[in-house]
């Protein structure tokens, strides 16, 4: 059953998937790093790059995900690990556990071998730690949400949905 | 669906489904349109360079909360043509809520029959139940002619009127935000269930999405700009074979556990 203790025990988890997001942040010197779920929803993020987060977070999970059908066209179980370089800015995505996906932006200022040194130790913490747990969420974040949501419980949904 | 009790936040995907060129972009155009700016992100699009979606269109929207919890849905449609449906798929997983938009040109009857059968194969190669998941039929294109009659289309899509389903002409909004509402109101109730479900079954999780009781159906009060097809009294299968009978709505939820949650939110500061 659904108790206080899942509750507290996931949000703790969330936050030391935080500290190791943090970890290649500032160890690595990585401009970003995110942490989504298979299905494109962002669940962590840390470093002040200014990017859609959202847009971010859906586009590398379906990528990750038609990197995996290409694997499997090749007869491989899967390919964990994906790169992008760019003339100023670079990506590194990789698997952390079976069901999230770390994402890694990086400038000039820090190199691959770095980036992936703590990324991939990340990524092994990070599915230890979220594999254990069926619940995956977001820590808290410093931005405050811009919308005036209605209240749902009661059944009234936004005006604008009004045709 | 995810819910993320440190942020407050429950996170939900509702896919356009349907054959190419039946308006599922159009429908997140002109939702990106209406919206005010601070309840959406970004229209986000994978096409082609002659605008076909190669991959998907996505449009994050804020709607409103449950109890504390912000509730935040991403619209996505996928690529109508045949031909893609592996990146179908990808997009279909993780789906709270499925909007199959049908073109309602004469000639199109096979097409959307097909894309609603790949519809149903998707979801269950994805692990989804077809016949539980929330679901909305549009029959888009209604200005133009020839078109089929509404009986048609239910007769080749909707053949025990089980499914919500409405009129629209997507390229000027008519019709977009009654389905987008009705959708909306399947989610948010199915969620709602879910995570009562959740709290009084044992060993479950809320992002587990454990087996969902059939979720209530309240049809959409307001008055509407565009007719709007009656609403049958059986609105949530996706099985056009198979109705399905409602229960009362949540009878057997245990009540509390959101004042649980919120009341420990406020103990604990977190």
């Amino acid at each position: 059953m659904l108790n206080m203790q899942d509750v507290e025990r996931d949000i703790d988890n969330l936050h030391r998937v935080q500290m190791e997001l943090q970890k290649i942040v500032s160890e690595a010197g990585a401009l970003g790093a995110f942490l989504v779920d298979e299905n494109g929803f962002l669940i962590a993020e840390e470093g002040g790059i200014e990017i859609d987060r959202v847009a971010l977070s859906a586009l590398v999970a379906a990528s990750f995900g038609a990197t995996a059908e290409i694997a499997r066209l090749l007869g491989e179980a899967d390919f964990t690990r994906m790169t992008h370089q760019g003339s100023t800015r670079n990506l590194f995505i990789g698997k952390a556990g079976s069901r999230h996906i770390l994402i890694v932006t990086f400038g000039r200022e820090t190199n691959l071998g770095l980036v992936k040194l703590y990324a991939e130790k990340a990524s092994e913490l990070i599915g230890f730690i979220l594999d254990s747990d069926s619940v995956a969420e977001e820590p808290p974040s410093d931005k405050p949400p811009e919308s005036k949501p209605g209240d749902l419980e009661s059944g009234s949904l936004p005006s604008w949905m009004n045709d | 669906m995810v819910v993320n009790f440190a942020r407050r936040e429950i996170m939900c995907k509702i896919v356009y489904y349907g054959p190419g060129l039946c308006g599922k972009t159009t429908n997140l155009q002109a939702i990106h349109l209406k919206v005010p700016e601070n309840m959406r992100g970004n229209l986000t699009s994978v096409a082609t360079k002659q605008d076909r979606t190669l991959f998907f269109d996505l449009l994050p929207l804020d709607i409103g909360k449950i109890k504390d919890f912000a509730v935040r849905l991403q619209l996505y449609t996928v690529p109508g043509q045949v031909y893609y449906n592996a990146s179908r798929k990808i997009v279909l997983k993780g789906v709270d809520g499925v909007v199959f938009v049908a073109d309602s040109q004469q000639g199109k009857m096979d097409e959307n029959v097909e894309s609603f059968k790949n519809l149903r194969e998707n979801l269950r190669e994805n692990g989804a139940d077809p016949a539980t998941i929330p679901l909305v039929l549009q029959y888009n294109k209604r200005d133009l002619a020839p078109v089929y009659e509404i009986e048609e289309l239910n007769r080749g899509l909707n053949p025990h009127l089980n499914i919500s389903y409405f009129e629209s002409i997507a390229n000027t909004g008519q019709g977009v935000f009654n389905t987008l509402k009705k959708i909306t109101q399947m989610v948010v109730d199915d969620i709602k269930i879910k995570l009562e479900a959740a709290d009084r079954a044992p060993a479950a999780k809320p992002v587990a999405a454990p087996t969902p009781a059939p979720a209530p159906v309240k049809p959409v009060a307001e008055p509407v700009a565009v007719a709007e097809t009656p609403q049958p009294a059986t609105v949530k299968t996706a099985a056009a074979e198979e109705p399905v009978t409602q229960e009362p709505e949540q009878a057997t939820v245990r009540k509390g556990f959101w004042s649980r949650i919120a009341g420990w939110f406020k103990r604990t500061g977190k």
